[in-house]
């Protein structure tokens, strides 16, 4: 996402709209690619997406208030993921969500104020092998330590 | 097509490909339990209580959606699919509160009913409730989210029958819930309150607002609607001879499951307050209550002196599209047999009166549900969402869900115009000129139904010639149709094979109406769709038994069956049976009545179930011409404005409280029946009509309603109980139809600063609204009120939203506040039918621009 903290005008979506080529089932490709571009869905968008691919508001709302992956409030230009599956969380996947926490002072699924970092949780990553894992702006990061956390928050 | 065997509990069965495992068993008469599944709605196998197990491979399936195939084993009540059952339905109720005893649904929970069923006295589960409380904004539908199960009825009512998609899922897992966009309250969201998802909640989570009793009503008939004329079949609850709510009767009904706001809550106007106990009749100058035999004594005593003083041209009856087909029979009747007149007419005339004179019976050629199997849909002049709700659910179905192409033209963007291929913002009075462009279009290129014509018309090459100066740059300058929409609508129309033309009051209301209705039939013969599925014409025009009313000879040139005076067979059947002469010659339609009430031609009038000085354009003036009578009698279920000037008023009862038949805008006759005992003193307008014709010494012999539904049925052949039927060519009379040109009206051009008003429909209010004004709930819906207006033209004249206007035709002045609309294009303003304010700018004189139209000025003010 290169774009966060950018203000919605519909101009900027005709493309992404354009793309979806009235096909409901591009509904989440769509969300996706308006996602990739203000870093969550903009309110604003949500009719006019439903409108260009025939469908209702509230059946895109459905869609991506199902999905983990979407977001209806601004998030941050860093997105930091820990993972707190069955194999991290039995190789301390939870101390590094705490220490996670800590670091960026945030709670889980919450956005800075300077919209700097983003702070979720997901269920699994597939990268068991490597636990406890997280995952920084779509960089895999294994076997977490403290040193390690820190190390990899500070430079971003 | 091939049958498939499988097993089902044993046995050996067949069906159909195509079909599920449930449909299957309940074609043999298995019960298998469900909950998420409805026939009226797509499966969506969200609920697994339908779980049937296949014995072969020991899987669980859900029966809604799994198709049948060849060599299945299935058990429908094995040991794995009992457990699996109590499971589910166990864990539904561990999430769902303890409240069964207060909670409105009774004893027609479906999930209580399914507990029941599987003997779950106990829960078992940790107890692990959602709490939401009670969320009541809107006046029609409170919610309790913790009651919700989950099965998506609601949704899936709200988008595949309705087509309103205001609701979807919003979240997922524990907290998913139907929710609005932005899970906003229902009236800032696309709800049109028609009360499906009510209707489909299988729980308590949803239930009706300001119901009147908790729990399962003592008693249920099945009836109808009685405001438009889509004739939706209902069911009336009752408890102690009250209304408590109306639900939709699916079976074999235009409707289905579903209603509009006014149909399924708009009833409690039958027991407002305001209803009239006793009949009332005028001495010294008031209104006083009186028995019902004096005030039929007086009612008889007033027409006969007028008949004998003044004859019998001085005499009006306006009969009812509100009353049934039996009641407006015995009034004609009244008016032909005893007193040899046929100035009679009914309420309907001038929103459907161009259509009876333009098309056979006036009607539909195609039930309603021809709609959704058309190749095109064109609407013109018609906002259904409005006018007739459950019309508008079967075009957006046809739209949105079979791509059928949908054409749109009236001046506002209504809600149809909003999902349509193409929507026509055309000028007031400029649709005759736009149809000659089409026909002259498909003529140009041959994409017409040349084989069609040939056969069944004559006259193509008058009308070849007539529309040739419709080209498209004759369009473009003049309709207010671009050149791009016009070649969209073109095209759209030559490729269908069978267009299904649809219009309402923005046509029929207009002052070239008729010219309108010739060049839409034009449009349907050249297309060749009459009689053909999916094609014909649908005019929206009528009111529940507004067909009826024709039907049944309610109509100054017209004997039941629609048959003309000059028709010498039909004239003399009806004198032998009648035993009466009837008069050769066509009496007062009913603005005439009006302005032979106004010049002193008319004496007396008999107004049943109508309540013109609302109803009517130009209030003011009908008021003073009916004032002026010398006798008046009115029989309604208000003192309403009209009752307010009689010299007798009958106390009637409402569709409720009385049998008989109605006749919806597909011709399709149906049943009401009575659901209460008449409150009060009041009667059925078929009793009053019987006591008053024994007065009159023409006693009739009919001891029920369904004697003259009977006798209805000898009249006019083929008038009996019907579903809705295809009409063909050969109904449009003997021999070929000629194709006969519309002549566009020349409409005055408006002046610099002018206006055009237009009045229509809302969804909160029925027409005049003498009803509807009396139901408490849909009266706090708050439809915008005032005049509706372009926001530019607002900025032009220096007004915003909520600031007064007075608008001018001339001669009466309106101060009105101002809402802006989107929706309506620059010069032209809105205003409703049920505001009895703007009835004054209107005229009643079909001449002057129809009803629902007129010129005005505009200023600010201050």
């Amino acid at each position: 996402m290169e774009t966060a903290g950018l203000q919605f005008k519909r101009e900027d979506i005709e493309d992404i709209l354009k793309a979806g080529d009235g096909m409901p089932s591009n509904l989440i490709r769509v969300l996706q690619a308006v996602q990739e571009k203000y870093g969550y869905i903009p309110r604003e968008s949500v009719k006019l997406i439903a409108d260009s691919l025939h469908v209702f508001p509230s059946q895109v709302q459905g869609v991506m208030t199902f999905y983990a992956e979407f977001s209806m409030t601004p998030r941050g230009r860093n997105i930091v993921r820990v993972c707190r599956g069955t194999a991290c969380h039995v190789r301390g996947g939870r101390g590094v969500l705490r220490v996670t926490q800590k670091v960026l002072d945030l709670d889980e699924g919450k956005t800075s104020e300077d919209l700097k970092y983003t702070l979720e949780t997901v269920s699994c990553l597939g990268a068991c092998a490597l636990a406890p894992v997280m995952v920084v702006n779509k960089v895999y990061y294994g076997q977490m330590t403290p040193k390690r956390i820190e190390s990899v928050l500070t430079v971003l | 097509m091939d049958a498939i065997a499988i097993t089902l509990n044993g046995s050996p069965v067949s069906g159909r490909p195509g079909m599920t495992i449930l449909d299957l068993a309940r074609e043999v008469g298995i019960k298998i339990p469900t909950l998420c599944h409805d026939p009226s709605l797509k499966p969506a196998g969200v609920c697994r209580i339908c779980l049937v197990e296949e014995e072969k491979s020991a899987r669980l399936l859900a029966s809604c959606i799994t198709p049948i195939s060849t060599g299945m084993v299935i058990n429908t009540e094995s040991p794995a699919v009992i457990e699996n059952r109590k499971v589910i339905v166990k864990l539904m109720l561990a999430s769902h509160p303890e409240s069964c005893v207060l909670c409105e649904k009774g004893n027609r929970c479906h999930l209580r009913s399914l507990a029941a069923e599987l003997g779950i006295g106990r829960v078992d589960y940790y107890p692990m409730p959602k709490f939401s409380g009670t969320q009541e904004v809107n006046p029609f539908i409170l919610r309790d989210l913790s009651k919700c199960v989950l099965c998506g009825k609601c949704i899936r009512a709200d988008q595949e029958l309705v087509v309103t998609g205001a609701l979807d899922y919003l979240g997922r897992g524990f907290q998913a819930a139907p929710a609005t966009v932005f899970n906003g309250p229902l009236e800032t969201s696309e709800c049109t309150f028609c009360g499906t998802c009510l209707t489909m909640c299988p729980t308590g989570a949803l239930f009706e607002k300001g119901k009147p009793h908790l729990g399962t009503p003592a008693a249920r008939v099945s009836s109808l609607c009685s405001y438009c004329g889509c004739g939706c079949n209902i069911f009336i609850e009752t408890v102690d001879n009250k209304i408590v709510s109306v639900a939709p009767n699916p079976e074999n009904s235009p409707n289905g499951r579903t209603l509009c706001a006014k149909g399924h809550f708009g009833f409690d106007y039958i027991h407002h307050h305001d209803r009239l106990k006793k009949p009332l009749i005028r001495k010294e100058g008031a209104l006083q209550e009186a028995e019902w035999d004096e005030a039929l004594d007086f009612a008889a005593k007033g027409l006969m002196e007028c008949h004998s003083k003044y004859g019998p041209e001085a005499l009006a009856f306006l009969g009812s599209s509100k009353c049934t087909n039996e009641e407006n029979f015995l009034f004609q009747k009244i008016a032909r047999a005893v007193f040899g007149t046929n100035n009679i007419d009914n309420g309907a005339r001038l929103h459907s009166g161009a259509s009876v004179e333009s098309l056979p019976f006036g009607a539909m050629t195609n039930p309603l549900e021809d709609i959704e199997q058309s190749d095109a849909i064109f609407v013109f002049g018609s906002n259904p969402s409005a006018s007739h709700p459950v019309a508008s659910y079967a075009i957006k179905r046809a739209a949105r869900f079979k791509g059928i192409p949908l054409v749109v033209v009236d001046p506002r963007k209504t809600g149809l115009a909003a999902i349509a291929s193409a929507w026509v913002s055309i000028r007031p009075g400029k649709d005759a000129s736009l149809l000659n462009g089409m026909a002259a279009a498909i003529l140009e290129t041959g994409s017409f139904d040349n084989a069609f014509v040939l056969a069944n018309c004559t006259d193509l090459d008058e009308l070849k010639k007539s529309v040739a100066p419709f080209d498209a740059k004759f369009v473009e300058t003049s309709t207010g149709c671009t050149a791009d929409q016009f070649t969209k609508i073109v095209s759209i129309l030559k490729e269908s094979k069978s267009p299904a033309i649809v219009y309402g009051h923005g046509v029929t209301r207009q002052a070239g109406a008729s010219e309108i209705i010739r060049a839409l039939v034009n449009l349907t013969l050249l297309k060749g769709s009459i009689g053909k599925q999916g094609g014909g014409i649908y005019p929206l025009d009528k009111e529940n038994n507004g067909q009826g009313a024709w039907d049944m000879g309610c109509s100054p040139g017209r004997l039941p069956g629609s048959r003309r005076l000059d028709d010498q067979e039909a004239v003399h059947r009806f004198e032998s049976s009648w035993q009466k002469p009837i008069p050769k010659t066509p009496g007062y339609s009913a603005p005439e009545m009006i302005q032979a009430a106004e010049a002193g031609n008319l004496r007396a009038m008999y107004v049943m179930g109508e309540n013109p000085v609302r109803s009517f354009p130009n209030s003011p003036g009908v008021e003073k011409a009916l004032g002026s009578l010398e006798f008046l009698i009115v029989q309604d279920l208000f003192l309403t404005e009209t009752a307010n000037l009689a010299h007798v008023v009958f106390p009637a009862c409402s569709f409720a409280e009385k049998d008989g038949t109605f006749t919806n805008i597909e011709r399709r006759v149906q049943r009401i029946r009575k659901a209460m005992e008449p409150l009060a003193q009041s009667r059925a307008d078929f009793e009053v009509l019987h006591g008053l014709a024994e007065r009159l010494g023409y006693p009739m012999e009919y001891d029920s309603v369904s004697k003259v539904t009977e006798e209805i049925a000898s009249a006019i052949p083929g008038y009996a109980i019907h579903t809705a039927q295809r009409l063909s060519i050969s109904d449009w009379g003997n021999g070929k139809v000629p194709l006969t040109p519309a002549a566009p009206l020349v409409t005055t051009e408006i002046k610099d600063g002018g206006f055009i008003l237009l009045r229509g429909s809302s969804l909160f209010q029925f027409m005049g609204g003498t009803r509807t004004s009396r139901s408490s709930r849909l009266g706090s819906m708050k439809s915008a009120e005032g005049i509706e207006m372009n926001p530019s033209d607002a900025l032009r004249l220096g007004v915003d939203e909520g600031e007064k206007v007075k608008i001018s035709n001339g001669g009466s002045d309106v101060v009105t506040a101002v809402s802006l609309s989107d929706s309506l294009p620059k010069g032209i303003l809105f205003c409703h039918y049920h505001d009895l304010a703007f009835s004054a700018l209107f005229s009643l004189d079909p001449k002057s621009g129809g009803s629902a139209s007129c010129t005005v000025r505009v200023e600010k003010e201050s």
